[in-house]
């Protein structure tokens, strides 16, 4: 078992580096998982938001509609100073601007209904476009009720109630209703942890024995190279089992109860085929690599790209049709896939998606493996 | 007396435990080619890097053309041309940028320069390898480059650490010549290397290291004399039996007798016909003898004598 | 002497394939790939995509959702309806054939007061969903906006029937009740967000020049500067040449990738150039100083120098949202303090503030404390090497 020995001095050599991935994988994933919890609770019951209101209207609709605001979201003061607005906008103390002319009432009774209002969502708040969503509702809400004949005063009574209406949404399944949980986020993001280090470990003890003096003194030596290979094999297959191993630890200290569900339990699965497959993706990337900075390079190029085409970052439903096309051809995205139907699984029996997921995954595994096994026949071939 | 150009004297270097440099003392005379001997680990890089202000000592003080050396001593440095052990070049630069680079931070006029570089590819035979790249080169060719990089501005002071490392005899040789050459031209050369021929060939002057002291130093001739071997004589004898053996050693001047797979070996420690009585010995006692030859003793007699035969590990403090 | 150096510098990184690769290649691949993710960003909140489901109409209910589930069919393209059975929307939801299930009970007309699981008077319709996702909130507004809309036609038809055509004109008509915001030009997207975080990551890979150029200098990390070291000139006129090729190169390829931006992917990064370009190479020159101060401290070995520079460049493009968007708000809210001093973030920061604020208070703010940390960093790798020898080579 030399071969194999040396495979995992060699590995130890790199501890460093690798163990730092981990321990930023951790925190991202941790922090990630808590933030985006709580962020996909709110989805359907809306969020409240911090709206800076200037209502100079003369008329009762301008306080109408500040009512109607003020139920959902807190209602602050606007500075007045424009470099102060932008500020507190800036700094993240305002979502959303108003501000309410003075002639509000009086244009909107009269049946004017374009740019009554100025309102400014702060730049890069993904939120902030429901409160206009919302303003769109209460106002035309609002006008079928003045033209209907409603006076100021009754109308604005009727549509306050009128809006309050909440569609009735219902889950297929029973104990879905509470979003993702956080081991959801736990797992999302294996892949590209995976592979960025299965292509460096690996990468960095193939090198090692690829290196052409080496790889010679290697085929000269009495051991055959067949068994030479099958213990490098068998070093990758064991580190991969290691670093799964780490993770699968990492998972039951941060959501040990959930781990012990059903679905954590095809979670875990879940990660495992993916990790057979991040080391197939290696062995081909590996194959690329002539120098380490080369090997950092591929492993940031399959690890960002994978994750970016696979939804692994952003979800699919995000992109564009041509994007969740092309996702289908990438092993992350039938990861994330499997790891998305898990949260609808409810006994072994049902998860057939989950499975084809899988299967999925394995037939990349295959297909880089044989990818990689070409490209290195081709490079033993021109030398 | 000639003007020294390095003197050192009392240097201490220590690696946490380990004295690399014990109280050191030297002194290289201008014009000398001074070679630097000892074992792998007596000391002999740390006191070079010592001597270029690249290392921190513990004690001592290092002087180079008479100025004490610090990181910033630029008009020493300037002076001052270096073969490090290990290829210190660009893997992108080809061998004449190389060349002109390292050329270019000692020397600014471009004219000068570039006769400089031209002189340095002719010095180290590279003219027909000027665009390639180091990678491209084979270890003596690299070795050469290596050498024309510290050589190429014309130093008063060369020091040059075993820059024939892994070199064949072709290349060994015109580097050898050429530090030959460079030393008429009037430059002091500080020689390091483990090859004893080498440094028996150019050397006018040699110090010992070891154990981070210098044991010995001197020119080849005083060096060999302070060993008690004067001659070693072999013989080819079939047969001896131990007594005779013993009858030999007591012979006079003859101090220590081998004898193994029918081969004498007598060495003697001076006096002037020592072979005619060994062979009056044989004759003698009527034992038949095959071959017969005399040997002069040399510096690696000398270093082995010195520095003992233990073998050295190679633990060399990096 | 500068300039042959510096000349020398560029020559020799740019023959460094696999640094051009790195710089170059990999922001165009990310842009490339974000570009075909998510497609088109100039319009804002544009449905990529639509959204199937399911629908289930008792017999004899109302058709006016019918109705309004065939217009958004076929006018807006929204969603894409497959009327069908209860058992079978099930099986199309568990598949995910259908992202939900609108299922409508029959009311009778004189039902109207029917009261719904919320105590809200009831139109029959719910829908079903089996995750919570973009596309159920989109199913959800549909739903929520009908019931609506239809609790006032109810009302207006029971108080004040006269005027129910004239409430429906108002139904007719698309107004924008809001004025263009007056606070700043351009409008910015979250989407932007990425291809900012793109630009800053494309910054900071210049540490791994930085760190180069401290592998070069100190004569305990390579032969190569024992040899430069040991050489007749002060070693920071040697230093200073290597840095700025460095930057320049570093500072030609971020160029390129946010040429490649802007004119290949038609990403709106903004118009104001010299500003751009100011921050652009202000990010530049903290990148190479970040790696060259990784470079000058610590006795760690240059691959681990290595992987620490590639880390904390990936760690704060994440924070900067390279990964997730809008993870950058939630630093600003949370850990301000870091927010403030995060490389990746400044440059985002800076870049957006631009393309976003008619003043630049902010833009001078981030560039200011991005000239502070370079100070900072510079003068700590200056403290270290200065006049420096080696305990060992």
């Amino acid at each position: 078992m030399q071969v194999f020995k040396a495979f995992f001095r060699i590995l130890y050599k790199n501890k460093a580096s690798l163990l730092m991935y981990i321990v930023i994988y951790l925190a991202l994933a941790v922090t990630v998982g808590n933030v985006l919890e709580e962020n996909s609770k709110t989805e359907f019951s809306g969020v409240s938001l911090d709206i800076g209101l200037e209502n100079k209207d003369k008329g009762s609709l301008g306080d109408g509609l500040e009512e109607y605001l003020g139920s959902q979201n807190q209602i602050l003061g606007v500075p007045e100073k424009k470099e102060d607005l932008q500020d507190a906008m800036y700094y993240e103390e305002l979502d959303y601007v108003l501000v309410i002319p003075e002639d509000f009432t009086e244009k909107f009774l009269a049946g004017e209904q374009e740019g009554l209002l100025e309102g400014t969502v702060v730049p890069g708040s993904s939120s902030a476009y429901l409160v206009e969503q919302e303003m769109v509702s209460f106002l035309r809400t609002l006008a079928m009720y003045l033209k209907a004949g409603y006076g100021e005063r009754e109308a604005v009574a009727r549509t306050l109630k009128d809006v309050e209406r909440k569609a009735e949404v219902q889950f297929l399944e029973a104990g879905d209703s509470q979003g993702k949980p956080t081991g959801f986020y736990y797992f999302q993001y294996i892949p590209y942890v995976f592979l960025i280090m299965m292509i460096l470990g690996v990468g960095g003890c193939m090198k090692a024995f690829q290196n052409k003096d080496l790889a010679a003194r290697n085929k000269c030596s009495s051991m055959s190279f067949l068994s030479q290979n099958l213990q490098i094999f068998l070093g990758c297959a064991v580190y991969m089992v290691i670093v799964y191993a780490a993770f699968l630890g990492m998972a039951c200290l941060n959501v040990g109860d959930y781990m012990l569900s059903l679905r954590g339990a095809l979670n875990a699965a879940n990660a495992f085929v993916f990790g057979i497959c991040s080391l197939s993706v290696a062995w081909f990337a590996v194959q690329f690599a002539q120098s380490s900075a080369m090997l950092t390079i591929l492993s940031n190029v399959f690890g960002l790209g994978f994750s970016f085409l696979g939804g692994v970052f952003v979800s699919v439903d995000m992109m564009g049709e041509s994007a969740r096309n092309m996702a289908k051809f990438v092993p992350s995205y039938w990861y994330v896939v499997a790891n998305e139907e898990i949260q609808k699984v409810g006994a072994f029996a049902e998860g057939e998606k989950v499975y084809q997921a899988f299967g999925m995954v394995l037939m990349f595994s295959l297909a880089f493996f044989s990818a990689g096994l070409l490209v290195n026949r081709m490079k033993v071939k021109s030398k | 007396m000639a003007k020294k150009v390095v003197e050192i004297e009392n240097l201490v270097k220590r690696y946490k435990d380990l004295i690399a440099l014990d109280h050191l003392n030297l002194a290289i005379e201008e014009g000398e080619v001074f070679g630097l001997l000892g074992p792998n680990g007596s000391g002999k890089t740390t006191a070079i890097n010592c001597i270029l202000a690249l290392l921190h000592f513990d004690k001592g003080s290092v002087k180079v053309f008479g100025e004490e050396m610090q990181p910033d001593s630029y008009g020493s440095k300037r002076q001052i041309g270096v073969v490090l052990q290990n290829v210190a070049v660009f893997e992108e630069l080809t061998v004449q940028e190389n060349i002109d680079y390292f050329c270019g931070l000692y020397v600014q006029e471009k004219q000068v320069r570039k006769q400089y570089v031209e002189e340095a590819i002719e010095f180290s035979g590279l003219e027909n390898f000027r665009k390639f790249y180091p990678k491209k080169l084979s270890g003596g060719l690299l070795r050469r480059l290596n050498i024309a990089c510290g050589i190429a501005h014309k130093p008063k002071l060369i020091i040059m650490d075993e820059p024939t490392v892994a070199v064949d005899p072709q290349s060994r040789n015109r580097i050898l010549e050429g530090i030959q050459k460079l030393n008429r031209d009037g430059a002091t050369i500080i020689y390091t290397s483990h090859y004893m021929e080498e440094v028996e060939q150019i050397c006018s002057r040699i110090a010992i290291l070891d154990k981070g002291r210098c044991v010995a130093s001197g020119t080849k001739e005083e060096l060999k004399s302070m060993i008690k071997m004067g001659e070693k004589i072999h013989m080819e004898a079939e047969g001896l039996a131990p007594y005779q053996i013993a009858e030999i050693k007591e012979l006079r001047h003859v101090y220590q007798v081998d004898y193994r797979d029918g081969m004498l070996e007598i060495r003697c420690s001076g006096g002037k016909h020592n072979l005619v009585h060994i062979l009056e010995y044989f004759g003698s006692r009527e034992i038949g003898f095959g071959r017969v030859y005399s040997e002069l003793p040399t510096l690696n007699d000398v270093f082995l004598e010195i520095t003992g035969k233990d073998l050295r590990d190679h633990a060399e403090v990096k | 002497m500068f300039f042959r150096l510096y000349r020398y510098g560029l020559i020799r990184s740019s023959r460094d394939r696999m640094m051009i690769f790195w710089n170059l290649i990999f922001p165009v691949i990310l842009g490339s790939l974000f570009h075909v993710a998510f497609g088109n960003y100039t319009d804002k909140e544009v449905l990529f995509h639509r959204v199937p489901v399911a629908y289930v109409q008792e017999e004899g209910a109302d058709g006016n959702f019918a109705l309004l589930l065939e217009a958004l069919e076929t006018e807006n393209g929204l969603i894409q309806v497959q009327k069908t059975s209860q058992e079978k929307a099930e099986k199309l939801l568990r598949e995910g054939e259908a992202e939900g299930i609108f299922f409508q009970k029959k009311t009778g007309a004189g039902e109207q007061s029917l009261k719904g699981l919320s105590g809200q008077e009831n139109s029959g319709i719910s829908l079903v969903v089996a995750e919570q996702g973009i596309n159920q909130t989109i199913l959800n507004s549909i739903l929520e906006q009908y019931e609506r809309t239809s609790a006032t036609f109810i009302a207006i038809g029971k108080e004040h029937p006269e005027g129910i055509q004239k409430a429906a004109e108002v139904l007719e008509g698309e107004y924008s009740y809001l004025k263009e915001g007056s606070l700043g030009d351009a409008a910015s997207n979250s989407i932007l967000d990425y291809f900012y975080s793109l630009i800053a990551m494309n910054c900071l890979m210049g540490a791994v020049m930085g760190l180069q150029c401290a592998v070069e200098f100190k004569a305990n990390l390579s032969a190569l500067a024992a040899r430069r070291m040991a050489a007749g000139a002060s070693r920071f006129r040697m230093l200073w040449p290597d840095l700025a090729a460095k930057v320049t190169l570093q500072f030609v390829c971020i160029i390129f990738s946010v040429s490649y931006l802007m004119f290949a992917l038609d990403v709106p990064l903004g118009d104001q150039w010299g500003f751009l370009l100011l921050t652009l190479f202000s990010g530049d020159v903290l990148g190479v100083f970040l790696g060259f101060f990784i470079g000058v401290c610590g006795k760690m070995p240059y691959q681990m120098k290595e992987a620490l520079c590639v880390t904390i460049m990936m760690v704060s493009s994440f924070f900067s949202g390279l990964m997730v968007s809008g993870i950058q708000r939630l630093i600003e809210r949370y850990v301000p303090v870091f927010a403030r001093i995060n490389p990746a973030s400044l440059i985002t920061k800076a870049c957006c503030s631009l393309n976003i604020y008619d003043t630049y208070g902010r833009y001078l703010e981030n560039m200011g404390i991005m000239l502070a940390l370079t100070a900072a960093l510079a003068a700590g790798s200056f403290l270290i090497v200065r006049r420096e020898r080696y305990a060992g080579i």
